[in-house]
C-alpha cells in the first residue's frame, strides 16, 4: 500500500495531490464501510477507507442543531422524497456515517425477511448462520445492551406503563450506548462520549492490524474505468469546514466498495455511468412519525434516552418506538395555532411528551436520480400508517396524557380517546399528514438478474469485475426494523466473501 | 383622474406585481453586519421574529434582544446550502410582496397583529406549497430562537450532556 501510513487516522495533505495504491479502497466510512474495512483488513489485505465527511471527536460535536445539520447530515439537513407528499428523509455523514447521529437502536433484522432476501432475490449469503455469528460478534465489540433504568428519562418511562397498560409488551431498546447519560442529544453527535458509533468501537481495532488507512474529507466523484474493471477512484480533498475542494484524490486499487448509502451509493453509480437502471430504483424507506401530547405531570423531555422503548407490532405493520426532540423540532411540531397558544406550550415544554412509529414499507414505491428522490406512499401502507398513528395515541392516554397532538394537518388535537377515530381515519390522504423517514435501502438491490437487481448475490455490481456495493442499497427490501446491525452484518458477509474468508 | 373601486384595484395588483418583480430581480449585498439577509429581507426577518415570539408573550424573551436575527443570518450563510438559502430568500420577500396584494400592505408595514393573522393563514392545511413554506419558516426561526441560552433558560430546558 502506497501514498499514506496505514494504521492511523490519515490527514490528507490539504492544497495536494493524494495518490494512493491499496488493495481494496472503499468509498464511505459509515457502518456499512466501516464494517467492511475492519472484515478486509483482518483478512490481510491493505484498505484506504475514504469518506467525504469529517472525522469527529466527543468534544468536536456541535452544540446547537444547526450546527449539527450543517456538518453531520448529508445535505445539510433533510434531504426531500417527493410524491405522493413530500418526506423529508435523513442520512448521516461524517467518519462513522449514521452512527454518529441515531439513536444507537440496535435491532437484527427478523429471520422471516432474510428468508424472503434469500427465496426472492438469491441473497445466498445472508443466511441465519452466517449473519447470526456476525451479530454476536458485534453486539460484544459494540457493548450492546439495554440502558439502565435511571437514564431512561420521564418520557420514556410514562409511554412504556401507558403501553404496559394496554397489554401491548413494551421493550427497553438494546443501544450500543454503554456510557449513555440520559441527556437526549444523540442526533447532535453523542459529546458525552456515551455513544459506541462504529469509528470508536470498530475502527480502532480496525487500524491495529496496520493495513487500514483512513481517510477524512475526500470525496469520491469519478472513476478511471478499462473495460469491465474499474481502475482507480478520483475525487477531492475538502476543507473540513467549508467542503470546498483543497486538493485532488486518485486512489488505485485492485478492487473497489461502495458504501456510501442508498443514496448516495446509487447516484455515484448513475453519475459515473458505471451502472443504469435498475440502479436508483426500489427505494425503500421506513416512514415515520413522531408524535406528541401533554400530560399532567413533568416529563422534562430534555433528560432521557433519545428513544428508550418501543412496542412490536410488526404483525399490524409497524413499531412503536419513543423519541425526544428538541425545543426547536417541538416548537415546528406542535399543531397550535401560532402566537400566544404555541407560545405558552413551550414555556410549559416540562409537560409535553413525544413517542413515534414506523412501518416496514411494503406497496410504496420511490427512486432515487442524480436531481432528486422520488416516494409515493402506497395504500396499505398509509393504512398501516395510520392504525400506527391510532395505536400511538391509545397508548398516550393510557399514559395519562390530556391532550394528543397526532400529526393530521390543520391543528388537530384529541382530548380523549373517542377523539382518535374521528380525527385519525382511514379517509386521510398523505399529504394531511406529517410524514418523515429514514432508513433508505434497496436502491442498488441484490438480484441475480441484471435486469432485476443492480449487484449480483455476492455484491458485485452487475458486469463489472471489480466493484462491489455494501451498503444498504443492496437490500432487496425493507429490513422493517431500525437497520443499522443490519447494514453493518450485510456489509460484513459480503466482505468475508470478497475476501475469501468466513 | 377619479379613482374608482376598479380602477383602485387594478393599480394594486400592476403595483404589487412591479414591486414583486423589481424586488425578485435581485437579491442584493448582505445587509451591513449579515453575511446572507439583504436589507429588505432583514426588516422581513425582523418582523417575522417579533410576530412569532413577541417580547410580552408567554416565554418573556425579546428575539431581537437575543441574537434571533443573527442567528437566522449565520443559519443562511453557513448551515444552508447556496442554493436553499436563495429560496429561503426568495420565500422571505414573497411573504413580503404577498401581502401587498393581499391586504394593501407590505408584511413589515402591518401592525404586529395582523402579521400573526397573515402567519396562522400561511400555516393552514392547504395548499400544501404555502403550508411547507410555513414549515420551512417554523423549522429556522425555531433553531434560531430556541438555541438562544436565554430562552432555553426561560422555559427551564436543561443541557445535561457535559463535553467529554
Amino acid at each position: 500500500m502506497r501514498g499514506f501510513n496505514p494504521g492511523r487516522w490519515s490527514e490528507p495533505d490539504y492544497g495536494g495531490i493524494l495518490d494512493l495504491h491499496a488493495d481494496v479502497a472503499i468509498a464511505g466510512a459509515g457502518p456499512a464501510g466501516v464494517a467492511a474495512a475492519d472484515t478486509l483488513a483482518r483478512a490481510g489485505l491493505t484498505v484506504a477507507l475514504l469518506d467525504a465527511g469529517r472525522h469527529w471527536t466527543p468534544r468536536d460535536f456541535p452544540r446547537t442543531m444547526a450546527d449539527a445539520l450543517r456538518h453531520l447530515y448529508d445535505g445539510r439537513g433533510p434531504l426531500v422524497a417527493v410524491g405522493s407528499t413530500v418526506i423529508p428523509v435523513t442520512a448521516g455523514r461524517g467518519v462513522g456515517g449514521g452512527s454518529l447521529i441515531n439513536s444507537a437502536i440496535c435491532f437484527r433484522a427478523p429471520p422471516e425477511v432474510l428468508r424472503e432476501w434469500r427465496e426472492e432475490a438469491g441473497a445466498e449469503l445472508f443466511t441465519d448462520d452466517r449473519l447470526g455469528r456476525i451479530w454476536d460478534a458485534l453486539w460484544k465489540r459494540m457493548d450492546i445492551g439495554p440502558d439502565p433504568l435511571a437514564v431512561q428519562g420521564p418520557n420514556n418511562r410514562a409511554f412504556f406503563r401507558g403501553a404496559e397498560a394496554l397489554g401491548l409488551a413494551p421493550r427497553w431498546f438494546e443501544r450500543n450506548t454503554p456510557g449513555c447519560l440520559g441527556c437526549a442529544r444523540c442526533p447532535l453527535g453523542c459529546s458525552a462520549g456515551g455513544k459506541n458509533s462504529v469509528d470508536r468501537a470498530i475502527l480502532p481495532e480496525a487500524l491495529e492490524t496496520g493495513r487500514l488507512g483512513v481517510f477524512a474529507n475526500c470525496r469520491v466523484e469519478a472513476v478511471e474505468r478499462e473495460g469491465d474493471r474499474v481502475r482507480a477512484l478520483l475525487g477531492s480533498i475538502l476543507d473540513p469546514e467549508t467542503d470546498a475542494p483543497r486538493g485532488a484524490l486518485r486512489v488505485r486499487a485492485d478492487r473497489f466498495v461502495l458504501a456510501m448509502g442508498a443514496i448516495r451509493t446509487p447516484r455515484f453509480l448513475l453519475g459515473t455511468g458505471l451502472a443504469g437502471p435498475p440502479c436508483g430504483q426500489h427505494l425503500h424507506l421506513h416512514p415515520a412519525a413522531g408524535m406528541l401530547c401533554r400530560y399532567p405531570f413533568p416529563v422534562d423531555p430534555w433528560a432521557g434516552t433519545t428513544q428508550g422503548c418501543y412496542v412490536d407490532r410488526r404483525d399490524e405493520g409497524y413499531m412503536l418506538e419513543t423519541v425526544l426532540l428538541g425545543p426547536d423540532q417541538l416548537y415546528a411540531m406542535l399543531p397550535l395555532p401560532l402566537g400566544p397558544e404555541l407560545n405558552a406550550r413551550l414555556a410549559d415544554v416540562a409537560h409535553v411528551g413525544s413517542s413515534g412509529f414506523m412501518i416496514r414499507d411494503e406497496d410504496s414505491t420511490g427512486s432515487v436520480g442524480l436531481n432528486g428522490m422520488r416516494y409515493a406512499l402506497g395504500p396499505g401502507d398509509l393504512r398501516r400508517f395510520l392504525a400506527a398513528m391510532r395505536r400511538c395515541s391509545e397508548v398516550f392516554f393510557a399514559a395519562g396524557a390530556t391532550e394528543v397532538y397526532p400529526g393530521v394537518m390543520g391543528g388537530v388535537v384529541l382530548r380523549e380517546p373517542d377523539d382518535i377515530p374521528r380525527a385519525i381515519h382511514d379517509g386521510l390522504r398523505p399529504h394531511e399528514i406529517f410524514v418523515y423517514a429514514s432508513h433508505p435501502q434497496g436502491t442498488a438491490r441484490i438480484h441475480p438478474d441484471p435486469r432485476l437487481g443492480t449487484v449480483d448475490p455476492r455484491g458485485r455490481v452487475h458486469g463489472l469485475a471489480n466493484l462491489h456495493v455494501v451498503d444498504g442499497s443492496v437490500f432487496p427490501s425493507a429490513a422493517g426494523v431500525n437497520p443499522m446491525m443490519t447494514i453493518m452484518a450485510v456489509a460484513t458477509a459480503l466482505a468475508e466473501d470478497l475476501a475469501g474468508v468466513g | 383622474m377619479r379613482w374608482s373601486r376598479r380602477r383602485f384595484l387594478v393599480a394594486a395588483v400592476l403595483g404589487g406585481v412591479a414591486a414583486s418583480v423589481g424586488g425578485f430581480a435581485w437579491l442584493g449585498r448582505p445587509a451591513a453586519g449579515m453575511r446572507a439577509l439583504a436589507p429588505l429581507e432583514l426588516r422581513v426577518v425582523r418582523a417575522l421574529a417579533e410576530a412569532l415570539f413577541p417580547a410580552g408573550g408567554p416565554i418573556g424573551v425579546d428575539p431581537l434582544a437575543v441574537g434571533t436575527v443573527e442567528e437566522v443570518d449565520r443559519i443562511l450563510a453557513e448551515v444552508f446550502e447556496a442554493e436553499a438559502a436563495r429560496a429561503f430568500r426568495y420565500l422571505l420577500r414573497t411573504l413580503e410582496f404577498g401581502t401587498l396584494l393581499s391586504r394593501g400592505l407590505p408584511f413589515t408595514a402591518l401592525p404586529p397583529a395582523e402579521r400573526l393573522e397573515v402567519l396562522r393563514v400561511w400555516n393552514g392545511k392547504e395548499p400544501l406549497p404555502r403550508r411547507l413554506a410555513m414549515d420551512s419558516l417554523r423549522s429556522v426561526f425555531g433553531m434560531a430562537y430556541f438555541s438562544r441560552p436565554p430562552v432555553l433558560a426561560a422555559i427551564g430546558w436543561r443541557d445535561l450532556c457535559p463535553v467529554r
